[in-house]
């Protein structure tokens, strides 16, 4: 009786635990997509889906320095289908692995798409229980999302790394493109907020990128870099801010980390470097007669890094010009971003989520034109900028030019 | 000393606190969720209380019987027996719906190859087992239990807090469309899912070890429950915004897989797995249990332990069979919560006490 009963309990204890394995699946038997990227086939409703997959060995063996030289670190399989999850499905008619795609970090939408539309793209992303909504997401800037997933790049193992690597870097260090996720853009879709999404284009010659040729030259034969953020109205591409404008464009954001500002200094231009250590933006609406306007607060702080004037920045005068002209500078590429933006009628800056917030009742009659409000809207910016610290120096080595 | 099968005041409180996590704590909550469901969670928690105390009353009143004793005790055995029998299958429903929505956690987020029956048969056998040891083991794995929950919660919500994904601005506009809307979500829907459904609890007062205090503790309880609840909830919507919290069919799932702290802590949605099993673990297993006792009252049964097969095996059941699909389930739900509940687990009881007081102050008054 005894032992009938502890066999029983055995019994049904490993029914506790087998259910796991129902699921399992051998990581010998996946292969890891990395990156994804999603292209429209032209004149018809199809996606291409581009499906960046890791060469497991190549990875293992370049860490031990030994042998994976010779293997491709990343293959891209590309299908065509009407969804974007039955596109990806059929690549496994190419892949000899079942496709896991739990560590995709990227998704590269190309940029006929983008004009297209982005709309009703990332259903599936939010569906799925495999793909994360924390996946960054570009634009292959003048290219397809194909051909960008195609090149090989040195230093990484994979093109996604390469690409996520960079749009970490300068969305952080240079602050002219935004590291914008799916659930950024879902939220933005949903809301009133139109996206921002940074673009990528490939540089050099993009066909000979593919080959492994590419990974044995000092300067690379083709390369992927960040250029500009793209600009989205009614979820279509409108229009692309870069340089200063896509600066700007960050800072409105709010998503300013750090930067390099040059600014003048007496009869030079562009020759002092201030650093951007620390900004944070605020964003008012106000109602003047029914006509919504809006205050872009800025309080920001920065070190002098580099200058080619004889300057001492001992005296307050000297700092307090410093700042004036990083204030007055700042204020300029905001104004630039929210002019570009205000002309796409792009609510990027969530200009109609803060009038939402602040004035729900309005906000209904608002609601029917504001592509028009917005675009007409009045926005003022006001940069109070502060400079902490000079380095290592006060007063530069260089000498005041005798007259 | 104690009798064997008496219940101490901590452990009612972690059962209260498991309790009312259950479901609530992964699913959205209020049928009209906005940015305001922490207010409305807050606002409707005084009616939990207030339930929660007309329990305690009841059971102070009729100390030794159970839920379906004062039943037929208040409104005789011709009404009350079978008010009683319906109680049964409202307990094992309810124990159901919290079995299937377990379930399909599991099956959309991980387990997407398992047949529905093997994930809710795994589930149930620990219900089973529990139901059949009595009471008493269940709140004491409660009191474990309620441990694990927190310092999961805790290190779900350190995690949320360092990965800057909390955007409070999320949470505006307060009252953006005035006071009616937050309130209505209140009442009925709030108070009705989690807060009325403690009503299960009737079933148990008779094993309280200190019955004077079990109105205290169970106030504290479900204070700090609605607190946490609340808090939680606002994070789910300054994370995800509104939008996707209305959306999402389980918000906090989403919440967590969108964490990134610190570049190594991600993918947490093993803890929200956890936390819905654990908390639907304890809610199911009440129900079942209050299934089993107004059953084994009713029917004069002399070993309450021995209904746990049959009770466990019509939840299984009931689990697969209710709905073809999860958003049928969900419908139904809120069917269900605004048509059955209502009546069963606020308006009944109500009644109760009114001709409870009734009959108290004639009898009182005849011998005077």
């Amino acid at each position: 009786m005894r032992t009938c009963r502890s066999f029983c309990l055995l019994m049904l204890l490993s029914l506790l635990l087998l259910p796991g394995c129902w699921n399992s699946r051998e990581l010998s038997d996946m292969a890891i997509v990395i990156g994804i990227g999603i292209d429209k086939i032209p004149d018809t409703d199809q996606y291409r889906v581009s499906l960046q997959i890791v060469n497991p060995g190549s990875v293992v063996t370049s860490k031990s320095g030994s042998g994976g030289q010779n293997l491709m670190p990343n293959v891209v399989y590309s299908s065509v289908d009407h969804t974007v999850f039955s596109a990806m499905r059929k690549s496994s008619q190419k892949v000899p692995r079942r496709l896991f795609f739990a560590h995709s970090q990227l998704l590269v939408i190309g940029e006929a798409l983008a004009k297209d539309g982005i709309d009703d793209l990332f259903d599936f992303y939010e569906r799925s229980h495999e793909l994360r909504l924390n996946t960054s997401v570009v634009i292959a800037k003048g290219t397809d999302a194909e051909s960008l997933l195609r090149v090989l790049i040195p230093l990484q193992t994979t093109t996604t790394t390469a690409i996520t690597g960079r749009i970490k870097v300068t969305s952080e260090s240079w602050a002219q493109s935004v590291d914008t996720t799916i659930s950024d853009i879902v939220k933005s879709l949903v809301g009133e907020g139109a996206p921002v999404i940074s673009g990528i284009r490939v540089t050099g010659n993009p066909s000979k990128g593919q080959k492994k040729e590419n990974l044995e030259q000092s300067t690379p034969l083709s390369n992927v870099e960040t250029k500009g953020i793209a600009v989205f109205t009614d979820g279509k591409l409108a229009g692309w801010l870069e340089g200063k404008s896509a600066r700007g464009a960050v800072w409105a954001l709010d998503k300013m980390k750090s930067t390099i500002v040059n600014i003048d200094c007496e009869d030079k231009k562009d020759a002092m470097a201030i650093e951007i250590t620390f900004s944070t933006t605020k964003v008012k609406a106000h109602l003047i007669n029914g006509k919504p306007s809006f205050t872009i607060q800025v309080t920001e702080e920065g070190n002098l890094s580099e200058t080619k004037c004889p300057i001492n920045p001992k005296t307050h005068e000297v700092i307090a010009k410093l700042q004036q002209q990083l204030a007055e500078e700042t204020k300029k590429e905001i104004e630039l971003a929210v002019k570009a933006a205000q002309l796409t009628r792009s609510d990027i800056f969530g200009f109609a989520t803060v009038i939402k917030r602040t004035y729900p009742k309005d906000w209904k009659k608002m609601k029917e034109n504001w592509p028009a409000l917005y675009s007409e809207s009045e926005v003022k910016v006001s940069v109070k900028a502060y400079v902490r610290r000079t380095g290592l120096r006060f007063k530069s080595y260089i000498k005041p030019k005798e007259e | 000393m104690s009798k064997p099968t008496a219940i101490s005041p901590t452990q009612l409180f972690a059962m209260i606190i498991l309790f009312e996590f259950g479901t609530a704590l992964v699913l959205p909550i209020g049928m009209a969720p906005g940015p305001n469901v922490w207010l409305s969670i807050l606002i409707a928690m005084p009616g939990g209380i207030l339930l929660y105390l007309l329990l305690a009353y009841f059971a102070k009143q009729y100390p030794s019987l159970n839920l379906s004793g004062y039943i037929q005790k208040i409104v005789g055995v011709y009404i009350g027996w079978p008010i009683s029998l319906l109680f049964i299958l409202i307990f094992i429903y309810i124990s159901s719906r919290n079995l299937r929505e377990a379930g399909d956690l599991l099956i959309a987020s991980s387990y997407d190859q398992t047949p529905l029956a093997v994930v809710h048969a795994a589930m149930i056998i620990p219900v089973i087992y529990v139901v059949y040891k009595g009471v008493n083991v269940l709140f004491r794995v409660g009191e474990i239990y309620l441990i694990i929950m927190l310092a999961l919660g805790a290190l779900s919500f350190i995690a949320t807090l360092m990965s800057g994904a909390i955007d409070l601005k999320n949470l505006l506009p307060v009252m953006g469309e005035g006071w009616i809307p937050t309130l209505k979500n209140a009442y009925p829907n709030i108070f009705l899912f989690p807060f009325a459904e403690l009503f299960c609890f009737a079933t148990i007062m008779p094993h309280f070890k200190q019955k004077q205090i079990a109105g205290r503790t169970g106030m504290i309880a479900i204070i700090t429950s609605s607190v946490l609840l609340s808090l939680t909830h606002a994070l789910e919507v300054t994370v995800v915004g509104a939008d996707v919290y209305t959306r999402a069919t389980f918000p906090l799932f989403t919440v967590i897989s969108t964490v990134k702290a610190a570049e190594f802590l991600q993918r947490l949605d093993a803890i929200v797995i956890l936390a819905l099993i654990i908390g639907v673990f304890f809610k199911m297993t009440m129900y079942a249990y209050a299934a089993a006792a107004i059953a084994a009252d009713i029917f004069r049964f002399a070993e309450q332990r021995s209904l746990a097969y049959p009770i466990g095996a019509v939840i299984l059941l009931v689990s697969i069979m209710s709905a073809w699909s999860y958003p049928e389930h969900s419908t139904e739900g809120s069917r269900h919560l605004l048509s059955l509940h209502p009546f069963f687990m606020v308006i009944l009881p109500v009644l109760l006490l009114i001709i409870h007081l009734i009959r108290k102050r004639f009898s009182h008054n005849r011998p005077a």
